[in-house]
């Protein structure tokens, strides 16, 4: 008797477990009341790019450099699984590269470097009052470590969440660069429906 | 006893079954390493088929310092092709202890597939951040991983 009752409040408590995990409810971080801080960078084809402007569209913005040895590629990587998982919904979503090593990640070096990738992902350099502004906006932390010899020799230490913004330009969620495709596939869908 | 002998063989199944095994190299990507082959043939002339000098003690820790930084994420800790970011990129990175990898290039080949990247991929020319010894460090790393092979 006393069996059965502990496996029955087991599996009350399972039911209501599973059942406040709603298909409904984001899975990276959701943010309330932080502002949405503006920003105008210049895109790889020499074009300018003003957050403002993406209003409509979901924007997924991350904060790298081409030298990246891993969160880098590793999160392009799952971008492009992502925007093919979309499908056609993918032209309603912008993927949006800044960089954190401008004296290295000219126009071109974006451009070939993003290709590797998609062809759509949009890679930002800009001047340096124009990227600390975003810098700044976002908490983006950026430190250059010296791995080796010469002006060039450094690699650099930085932020690596992904940031998101609704198609009312408002910014909405904080997403772990360890996040599974399918975790971000799902909020990104939340949010193309809202 | 043969329930449990059985079980055994099934959740052992189940393990090897779900490990992520890296992706083969296609052909296509075998037929890219070979443009690229003939390409820095030209480019290295008769400095091609060079032999590098073999390594010192403190190249070799450079070297092996500067990999797990630098090349481990996408080639692996031991250089096979596991590392994380090898799992979810389209083109596989090489395996380098691989001997038909390994064999594919001459030794200043690979020494400038460092130092230059291999374009359309997400390999990077390192030698835009690395000084000339620390990529000899690197590459000289690279083959000892080969030579315990």
């Amino acid at each position: 008797m006393k069996r059965k009752m502990i496996r029955s409040v087991f599996m009350l408590f399972m039911l209501a477990l599973f059942a406040c995990q709603t298909d409904d409810a984001f899975r990276g971080t959701e943010l309330e009341g932080l502002p949405t801080t503006d920003f105008t960078l210049t895109d790889q084809h020499g074009q300018p790019f003003t957050l403002s402007e993406q209003k409509g569209k979901v924007v997924l913005i991350f904060f790298g450099f081409s030298f990246c040895p891993d969160v880098c590629p590793l999160t392009l990587s799952k971008w492009k699984q992502i925007e093919k998982q979309l499908g056609e919904q993918n032209s309603e979503v912008e993927f949006v590269y800044i960089t954190v090593d401008p004296e290295r990640d000219t126009q071109e070096k974006l451009k070939t470097h993003l290709a590797v990738f998609s062809d759509s992902f949009i890679g930002l350099t800009g001047t340096p009052d124009d990227l600390k502004t975003a810098y700044a906006g976002y908490g983006i932390y950026r430190e250059v470590v010296k791995v080796s010899e010469g002006a060039a020799g450094y690699l650099v230490n930085h932020t690596s969440r992904i940031f998101v913004f609704d198609r009312a330009g408002n910014w909405r969620l904080g997403i772990s660069n360890d996040s599974s495709v399918e975790d971000m596939v799902h909020d990104i869908r939340l949010l193309l429906k809202g | 006893m043969l329930t449990r002998l059985t079980i055994i063989a099934a959740l052992l199944l189940a393990q090897l079954a779900c490990r992520e095994v890296p992706r083969p190299i296609s052909s296509e990507q075998w037929q890219r390493l070979g443009l690229t082959r003939e390409r820095l043939r030209t480019e290295l002339g008769s400095k091609y088929d060079k032999a590098v000098a073999p390594a010192t003690k403190a190249q070799l820790q450079r070297g092996a310092e500067l990999f797990g930084q630098i090349c481990g994420p996408c080639h692996g800790p031991r250089g096979k092709a596991d590392g994380l970011s090898a799992l979810t990129l389209s083109e596989r990175p090489s395996d380098l202890t691989d001997p038909r990898q390994a064999n594919f290039f001459s030794e200043q080949a690979r020494l400038h597939i460092i130092r230059q990247g291999s374009p359309g991929t997400a390999m990077a020319a390192w030698g835009a951040v690395l000084s000339e010894n620390d990529i000899v460090a690197v590459y000289l790393y690279v083959r000892s991983l080969i030579e315990e092979e």
